[in-house]
């Protein structure tokens, strides 16, 4: 077996429970739906789902089509990036927690490959999953919203695939900042993340106040870099026609924050393996 | 360091540590290690806990940042070096399995990221330890997990075998059993093992060499049958102990009416009597000594 291979296929058997988190939160709301359809069915004999709708323009339709699908693909993206968070811990940290690092590490294999790995469970696994659990719901959605408002299809796809898009940097971005905090602590990194993160938050106010400094907020920054703010950084997309909406998501791909996110996330990534490798193994 | 340590003369330079010293903070663990681990020797790293085996071990891997330099085939090795697993082959102890992964999944993996893996060795060692392969290894015994890292440790074409207290913990039958295996599927004249241990009974047949640590440092690096020749047990009635005293003896013990220590194999008393010294009485001389020293 490749050795790549050997060790993409280790880390999958170890954390895949993880790594499928947006999967279960999927199941769990098809369940949920289930149990309310099932419910609906004992109580009252019959399915009753008020499909009532106002009625609405094509370009609504096909509007409010493609929103649907990229929350439904944001939302989906933000519980990968919880599930990421603590995923990137516990790829770096657990062998070390279930005292077998040295099984690991004592390996003829570089470190790079090793942690390279890691990531590409933690990113391209995770992002393919994510992306295949958007498709299938949202062929799910657009279906069901092209029968109720006649809605096109593919806008809803097209609104899934963007949504995907924006949320995967952000993830990138997310699990990268997670990793390299991971890399500095064995334990309990996420913790000193967020004692850092509030410690930041008292002193650069103060900084600014002693020495008469403009140092932004680190938590304005962070959310700035985690959340989506599509509808500040781009133009409003109401009144647009749909595949204006899609053009000009497009273009927010390419929004300077965007370029931000990648480039920490790539920074985090390559700084975290220097960090990573002057680590003791006892 | 006493003065027989350099009198040995290594086959082959193999695994050479040369002014190796690792500091925990302002505690020195190791005290500048020099040691020459020659090819086809089954060598013992006898210490106390706490003496500095599994330091020394674990910085000859690269796993520990330290002073001084490891050469391995006269290629000087960094610290967190894969290269030095390509001829090394390390067994912590049982309890260093990732419990997580099957046995299956264990090999498999091994297997995988390891060039080194031997399919014909391995497939010979799994057909003499019965392991259940579908088993997660944190269900597994530990005499079970043992069989499991020998395994996976002995299916690798390797030169050196470090094992660091690799019995600890297991009955008496199972210690037997690993180093039977080990010597029967891994050892041959161009291998070299070094087993740490405090436990020095159980390895005192198989030792071709002995190291002795204590407090960081090497107090005694030499081969088991020299040493065994070089020294005996002399024991005499306990109103005669004074009668040892010129003789400078180590470690004297007094049980049921007698007195007996450690000393040099041409010491002569009249009406005592003589024993071969065993390793385990060398080592408590050495280490228990007061001066340290033989």
């Amino acid at each position: 077996m490749d050795p790549c291979k050997a060790l993409k296929l280790k880390e999958w058997r170890i954390h895949r429970r993880v790594l499928l988190t947006p999967l279960w939160f999927t199941l769990s709301i098809y369940a949920a739906i289930l149990a309310g359809i099932i419910i609906s069915l004992v109580k009252t004999g019959t399915v009753t789902i008020n499909e009532a709708m106002p009625p609405i323009t094509q370009l609504q339709a096909n509007n409010f089509l493609w929103k649907a699908n990229s929350v439904m693909a944001v939302l989906l993206g933000y519980v990968s990036l919880i599930a990421g968070f603590g995923l990137a811990d516990s790829l770096l940290n657990d062998d070390y927690r279930k005292r077998c690092e040295i099984l690991h590490l004592a390996q003829p294999i570089e470190l790079f490959r090793t942690m390279g790995n890691k990531f590409f469970l933690l990113f391209i696994a995770a992002m393919g999953i994510l992306l295949g659990l958007i498709l299938v719901n949202s062929l799910i959605m657009s279906a069901y919203g092209s029968y109720l408002i006649g809605a096109n299809i593919g806008f809803g796809l097209m609104g899934a695939i963007q949504g995907f898009m924006m949320v995967a940097i952000v993830y990138f971005f997310g699990v990268s900042l997670s990793w390299i905090w991971a890399s500095f602590f064995r334990n309990k990194g996420i913790l000193f993340l967020i004692i850092a993160v509030v410690a930041m938050e008292v002193m650069i106010p103060l900084v600014n106040h002693l020495f008469g400094l403009a140092i932004p907020a680190l938590w304005d920054m962070l959310t700035r870099f985690l959340l989506i703010t599509g509808g500040e950084n781009c133009r409003g997309l109401d009144p647009m026609a749909a595949t204006d909406i899609i053009g000009e998501a497009w273009s927010c791909l390419w929004h300077i924050d965007n370029l931000i996110r990648f480039g920490y996330g790539l920074l985090f990534f390559i700084s975290s393996y220097w960090v990573y490798k002057r680590r003791e193994i006892a | 360091m006493v003065s027989f340590l350099d009198q040995k003369v290594p086959i082959k330079d193999a695994y050479s540590i040369q002014n190796m010293s690792k500091y925990y903070g302002k505690f020195k663990a190791l005290n500048e290690i020099n040691l020459t681990l020659p090819e086809g020797r089954i060598i013992g790293l006898l210490g106390k806990n706490g003496a500095g085996k599994s330091t020394l071990m674990r910085s000859m891997l690269g796993l520990l940042r330290h002073e001084g330099q490891v050469y391995l085939d006269g290629k000087e090795l960094q610290h967190r070096d894969h290269h030095i697993f390509e001829k090394v082959a390390f067994i912590p102890d049982v309890n260093g399995l990732d419990d997580r992964l099957t046995v299956r999944q264990t090999i498999e993996y091994v297997k995988g990221v390891n060039p080194k893996w031997n399919d014909e060795k391995a497939g010979t060692l799994m057909a003499i330890s019965s392991l259940p392969m579908d088993k997660k290894v944190a269900k597994l015994s530990k005499g079970m997990k043992t069989k499991l890292y020998l395994l996976i440790t002995l299916s690798l074409d390797v030169k050196f075998l470090l094992l660091d207290e690799p019995t600890l913990g297991l009955d008496i039958a199972f210690r037997k059993e690993f180093f039977n295996t080990i010597l029967g599927e891994f050892f041959d004249d161009s291998k070299t093992i070094l087993i740490s241990t405090h436990q020095v009974e159980e390895v005192e047949d198989i030792l071709q060499d002995i190291i002795i640590i204590d407090n960081g440092s090497i107090i005694l690096h030499e081969e088991v049958d020299s040493l065994k020749k070089r020294l005996q047990i002399i024991s005499l009635p306990a109103e005669r102990s004074e009668e040892l005293k010129p003789l400078n003896p180590k470690n004297i013990v007094k049980t049921l009416g007698m007195v007996s220590a450690i000393v040099d194999a041409d010491a002569k008393i009249e009406g005592a009597q003589y024993h071969r010294a065993g390793l385990a009485d060398i080592f408590l001389a050495l280490v228990g000594g007061s001066d340290g020293s033989l």
